[in-house]
């Protein structure tokens, strides 16, 4: 197969067939040694309070239970908060419903859940903090808050032609990953703990056994070889299954499996944020920006788990894709006593654009002009290019884009065509909307910008390559494959890419930000070129081949007219004693960042996207369809188009779920409520638009990525945000465009009603927080 | 010993536990871990596999026809006598754990699983088993129309699987493709499935599983009454399609006793039509039902099928009965509403075969409380057959398998501007289903205009008590019961639906 077949082709995913087979191995999937223990997870029943007793006779007496543990178990760390400390492996004083306070580990799950209900545990309550609007009146923050400014918003605002005021309630999102949190501990001799683990992150899980435990991280190897979806909620959240289970297996010699039931999962790990988004901004009278000042302020939960960056990714998408030539925006990370939100595709980006889209849409109701021209005209451009946090904006794909997108999605006459329809129907009503994206590509938090792989190369010409990204499903081991097979242009076949294990590629960085291609893909590539310099030492110094390079394709190597198939010339090559494996490393250059002041250049390049909605809205009942979506989307030179399709589809659904029908509710009592597949609805196949155009912008990244691709795990999440808008519009109709209402995120059939109830009646309606 | 046939093999449950799922059995077999466990409720489909009952008493107890299930929430002891495929077994693998340890022949795909390959239409791939195994389980009922499957049908075949990897347009594509695939290479979708093909041999159905907390299988009503009679004093737990009561062992870890279950009970399956009434059996499925009241049924009602159409999931349907769904006395279920629109009556029995006839008015007297006695049960609903006033509205969060926010059925006749027969009922709104005599007083026997209909609704308002919960508030609830009695009143006024989305009729 030659080079162009592989890089840029549309190949099936790497374990396809094991999927559709159900032979592809997941951990609870996985052989277990004979008298492998099930471990549970007791929780708290209160929001804020101290144990005041722990009463475990009943559980340690159940039938089948072998061991108990609570924090004074733990010999290492109790604390396994991945960035800063906070969370405790087992509570004794209680911060959320749910919070984990002890552990049983018994002879089948069943026998360990019935166990851990049977606790009699006593507390002294403490008021809970349950709100972001309870946190930010206390003022009850995990981290500091911080402002960024660029130029004099105050000023620039206090003299706009037009000013307005958007205040948005952004709720959070159930990552729901098919595959719930779990872990497999084996005990090994020495003292070495072999975790099997569904993460994203096995190099901290592998720190956070060894803390635990109080061992050396040499001790503890964790694998990954696939999750069945995490999307960002395996990147802290799976290392206290994963802890549990090393804790009991330490304690008792014989392998524990840790797997939280479905509804233990929805309620003991975290979740998207929620955001409390307030936008003051100045405009002109053709609607472009002069001035913001934006207020976000996240539900961080509990403890600050990741939310320093994730309010950080928040703020940073604040403007989305659009100037602003004077800006103050400032970041809360509210305390609150509920599970310690975390990472979910997108982290803070999509609640941070969700509030300019609005605002956009506010103007131009304000203005009586197409929402479209009003975000063209403020998109980025040359002249107007500076980010309010310093970056300076060099790549400008969304005006082209945009134009392609509104030309191929007939948008003008769709739109004339939905406010004829409108005119006319008395309940019935259309909306459509057209928003972009505009998202930043590399880790706020510069050191995780880093990545490691393993290379070898074996005598029959077969190579394994290694890497410290995960496979949840994006296809990373696919593009990987990709990678190296182009590289040593031997067929795909050739390739495979084993586990990620943290004994074979150390001190890894999570798969996360959308970066597993990017960076494990470069790493992978710089060890594979390393080989291949070993090879053409070897061929000049032995063979006697021409001092020229060395061509790898179609499964051989070639120097002037000298040939060889690839397996012949491997072997002769360890013949003359070359080495035939070799580690890769790759860090991503050019970017800095100053978090306190706001400044720098946090992003190696953005990756673009459009996309227009069209929605169909009952206004006396809410209900809604949303029968056509067309997208276009810059992933650069598309590594795999196939795999590229599926995350820009994938991620849009995913985000149509968050902005519709995915409702994250809790009680007074700090209770999360939406805590299983029957009161959380994620979308089904019905919710997919039965028109759906998704095509690939065309045009290489003028970085030098990996094949010149982009970035594509985050993205396209946030081009659901047309259909939130879309509707939003519809609601509009419902008042004959008078009066443009607040519309609830998420925009369930319920707040469709009142939103279009507001827009007929012209008033407002206190909006459910 | 109870028998049970997985992938054309025959593997006896040699220690069988009452409260053990098909699911944990499955998974518990050398090899067999395809079959997935995304939430053990039911609601996402990851355990989706394809069974036949092999003595079903309602095939003359032969071989009874092919239908998915969610094994999640199926008890292994109602799976006797069954043979059951999982998605090794679509491809021909997992008679042994070395077939599915070895790499894949892609020769050996079902069409479906081929499609799902071909067209990308996995990601994780956690929840593709349970796909592959809906897609297969429409294509065996689809049979020979199978070419002709439209998008639609490969949306409602799915409609209880949850992806979130994909989006769903990818496994739409390869639904349509491998049916396609499978209508132009097979005479019939069967013969796709070689582990189908070799039919197990088996004796007649077994009446009883298990020994020291027996799980009984009784055929029909005699048998049925014989084990109710010898269970005196220790009252039995009634099941049927189990789908809302073995969450209590998935979620709530409670161990379940004796157990009958009624789904098997020939008498209470069928549902009939004549001499100008309709009976529906208490332990006819849903999925009986849709094809009963479905196009080319024996009772074509477009309100009700597009409502079943939207019942639970098709796994749901295949298990879920009616008796259970009005026992369950849920004030969210899909049926009663319409039952009481119909003005329907049960018929009860109990142990001793003594009938007791109750209009479903009296049945429901409070939060999960009926009228049922200890040992009784829902033997049949009846109705006259009048269905063509009948109009459903279901409101949900999310369109497919999701729990009604507010669910409106009424049958309001309307002659020469005049109401002659109003019948409004509704879920969600009370503690129990709730018919609203008062609405319907207000407007029998008089003119529908614009002021009837106002003094109805205000009528309508005081009759309901909803509460905020974590499907809807109270006042988009008491909104929606207005809502769809206005439609409903609109239609019949002017035989115009005034909707978009949530008229099912």
């Amino acid at each position: 197969m030659s080079d162009a077949a592989v890089m840029g082709a549309p190949l099936r995913h790497d374990s396809a067939l094991g999927h559709v087979t159900g032979t592809a191995r997941y951990v609870d999937d996985l052989p277990t040694p004979p008298g492998t223990l099930h471990a549970a997870v007791g929780g708290a029943t209160i929001a804020h309070g101290d144990v005041t007793r722990l009463d475990l006779a009943a559980t340690r007496a159940a039938p089948g239970v072998v061991d108990v543990v609570t924090a004074d178990d733990v010999p290492g760390e109790l604390d396994i908060g991945a960035v800063y400390p906070g969370d405790p492996l087992f509570a004794t004083t209680v911060e959320f419903v749910g919070q984990p306070l002890f552990a049983v580990a018994a002879r089948s799950l069943t026998a360990a859940r019935r166990a851990a209900g049977l606790a009699q545990v006593d507390y002294r309550e403490t008021d809970p903090v349950l709100t972001v609007a309870a946190a930010l009146n206390k003022r009850r923050f995990v981290l500091p808050s911080r402002t960024w400014r660029m130029g004099d918003a105050a000023q620039a605002l206090a003299t706009a032609p037009h000013r307005l005021q958007h205040t948005l309630y952004v709720r959070g999102q159930e990552h729901f990953y098919l595959e719930g949190q779990v872990a497999l501990a084996i005990p090994e001799e020495g003292g070495a703990m072999h975790v099997q683990s569904s993460t994203q992150h096995p190099a901290e899980v592998q720190a956070l056994v060894a803390k635990v435990l109080d061992t050396a991280m040499h001790k503890v190897r964790v694998t990954c070889r696939r999750m069945g979806g995490a999307f960002g909620g395996k990147e802290s959240q799976a290392a206290a299954v994963a802890c549990i289970a090393a804790l009991f297996a330490w304690r008792l010699g014989v392998a524990v499996k840790c797997r939280l039931p479905r509804q233990d999962d929805m309620t003991q790990t975290g979740k998207r944020h929620d955001f409390a988004c307030e936008y003051d901004v100045g405009h002109d009278a053709e609607g472009l920006l002069v001035a913001a000042s934006v207020s976000l302020a996240g539900k961080c939960g509990y403890s600050p788990d990741l939310s320093e960056g994730i309010v950080d990714r928040a703020m940073l998408h604040a403007a989305n894709a659009y100037h602003l030539p004077h800006a103050e925006v400032t970041g809360h990370r509210c305390k609150t006593h509920t599970v310690s939100n975390t990472a979910f595709r997108g982290f803070g980006g999509p609640q941070g654009m969700l509030g300019i889209e609005a605002v956009l849409d506010d103007i131009a109701a304000r203005l009586g002009m197409d929402p479209l021209d009003v975000r063209k005209r403020n998109l980025y451009a040359p002249g107007r290019d500076m980010a309010f946090y310093g970056q300076r904006v060099t790549e400008h794909v969304l005006p082209g884009l945009i134009d392609e997108l509104e030309a191929s999605a007939d948008y003008r006459r769709r739109r004339a065509a939905t406010r004829a329809f409108n005119q006319n129907s008395p309940w019935l009503k259309h909306g459509i909307a057209l928003t972009p994206v505009q998202f930043g590509i590399s880790f706020t938090t510069m050191h995780l910008n880093q990545a490691g792989s393993l290379v070898n190369v074996y005598l029959d010409g077969s190579i394994e390559v290694n890497h410290g990204g995960t496979e949840m499903g994006q296809g990373l081991y696919t593009k990987v494959r990709q990678v190296a097979a182009e590289a040593f242009g031997v067929p795909l076949s050739a390739v495979i890419n084993t586990a990620t294990r943290t004994d074979k590629v150390p001190n890894t960085t999570p798969t996360a930000a959308s970066s597993g291609a990017d960076l494990n893909g470069m790493a992978v590539r710089q060890a594979c070129e390393r080989i291949k310099a070993n090879l053409a030492t070897f061929a000049h110094e032995h063979l006697n081949w021409p001092p020229v390079a060395l061509r790898f394709g179609d499964g051989e190597v070639a120097a002037g007219r000298q040939t060889m198939p690839f397996r012949d010339f491997v072997r002769a090559a360890h013949l003359a004693r070359t080495p035939l494996s070799a580690t890769g490393f790759f860090k991503t250059p050019d970017i800095h960042f100053d978090k306190g002041l706001g400044r720098g250049e946090p992003f190696y390049y953005y990756a673009h996207g459009a996309a227009v909605a069209e929605v169909l809205v009952d206004t006396a009942t809410g209900e809604y369809r949303v029968p056509r979506v067309d997208i276009l989307h810059d992933c650069g030179a598309s590594l795999n188009p196939a795999i590229d399709l599926g995350q820009i589809e994938g991620g849009f659904m995913q985000g149509m779920g968050w902005l519709t029908s995915e409702e994250l509710l809790w009680d007074e009592s700090g209770r999360v409520i939406s805590d299983s597949p029957a009161n959380y609805k994620i979308p089904t196949a019905h919710d997919c638009p039965e028109t759906l155009n998704v095509a690939f912008h065309t045009g290489a990244n003028p970085r030098p990525t990996v094949h010149r691709s982009k970035a594509v795990g985050e993205p396209p999440l946030m081009l659901a945000i047309a259909v939130w808008c879309a509707l939003r519009d519809a609601c509009f109709a419902a008042g004959d465009y008078v009066h443009l209402p607040a519309l609830a995120v998420p925009a369930t059939p319920e707040a469709v009603y009142w939103a279009a109830r507001e827009a007929r009646e012209g008033g407002g309606r206190d909006a459910m927080v | 010993m109870m028998r049970l046939w997985i992938n054309g093999r025959e593997r006896p449950v040699l220690d069988f536990d009452p409260n053990v799922s098909l699911l944990e059995h499955i998974r518990a077999q050398p090899g067999l871990t395809g079959t997935k466990e995304g939430c053990a409720s039911g609601d996402c489909g990851a355990c989706t596999v394809i069974v036949q009952d092999l003595a079903d008493p309602a095939g003359d107890g032969g071989p009874g026809p092919f239908f998915s299930l969610n094994s999640c929430i199926t008890p292994l002891g109602a799976m006797a006598d069954h043979q059951v495929l999982t998605v090794e077994g679509a491809a021909g693998l997992g008679r042994s754990p070395a077939e599915t340890t070895r790499n894949v022949d892609a020769a050996s795909l079902h069409p479906v699983q081929a499609a799902m390959v071909a067209h990308h239409g996995s990601q994780c791939g956690f929840c593709t088993p349970g796909f592959v195994m809906s897609l297969i389980a429409h294509q065996l009922a689809a049979g020979e129309g199978l070419g002709t499957a439209t998008r639609a049908d490969f949306v409602r075949a799915i409609s209880g699987n949850l992806c979130r990897c994909t989006g769903y347009r990818s496994i739409l594509s390869a639904a349509a493709a491998a049916a396609q695939a499978t209508a132009g290479g097979y005479r019939h979708p069967r013969e796709a499935v070689p582990a189908l093909n070799a039919m197990p041999a088996h004796g007649p159905s077994t009446e009883t599983v298990g020994k020291v907390a027996p799980f009984h299988r009784p055929k029909d009503e005699r048998a049925l009454r014989q084990t109710l009679a010898k269970a005196a004093g220790a009252t039995p737990t009634f099941i049927a399609g189990a789908t809302d009561l073995w969450l209590e062992v998935t979620q709530r870890c409670r161990q379940l006793g004796p157990l009958i279950d009624l789904g098997r009970v020939a008498e209470l399956r069928g549902a009939t039509r004549g001499d100008g009434h309709i009976r529906l059996g208490g332990a006819a499925t849903q999925a009986t039902l849709e094809a009963f009241f479905g196009a080319g049924g024996a009772s074509p009602c477009p309100a009700i099928a597009a409502l079943l159409a939207r019942f639970g999931s098709p796994q749901i349907r295949h298990r879920a009965t009616l008796g259970g769904n009005i026992a369950n006395a849920s004030p969210v279920a899909d049926w009663p509403p319409v039952l009481l629109a119909l003005d329907a009556e049960l018929e009860l029995a109990d142990a001793a075969g003594q009938l007791r006839r109750m209009p479903l008015r009296e049945f429901h007297t409070g939060y999960k409380e009926t009228q049922l006695r200890p040992g009784e049960y829902i033997r049949a609903v009846t109705f006259a057959d009048d269905l063509d006033a009948l109009q459903v509205f279901k409101i949900t969060k999310r369109w497919d398998d999701d729990i009604a926010s507010v669910l409106g059925a009424f049958r309001i006749d309307v002659e020469d501007g005049v109401c002659t027969r109003a019948r409004v009922a509704f879920g969600g709104v009370a503690a129990t289903p709730l018919a609203v005599p008062a609405v319907e007083a207000e407007l029998e026997g008089k003119p529908v205009g614009d002021a009837a209909v106002d003094a109805a609704v205000a009528h309508l308002r005081d009759a309901l008590t909803p509460i905020t919960d974590v499907r809807a508030s109270r006042d988009y609830r008491l909104d929606m019961a207005e809502a769809t009695l206005r439609k409903a009143i609109h239609r019949a006024r002017t035989g115009q639906a005034q909707t978009l989305a949530g008229s099912l009729a």
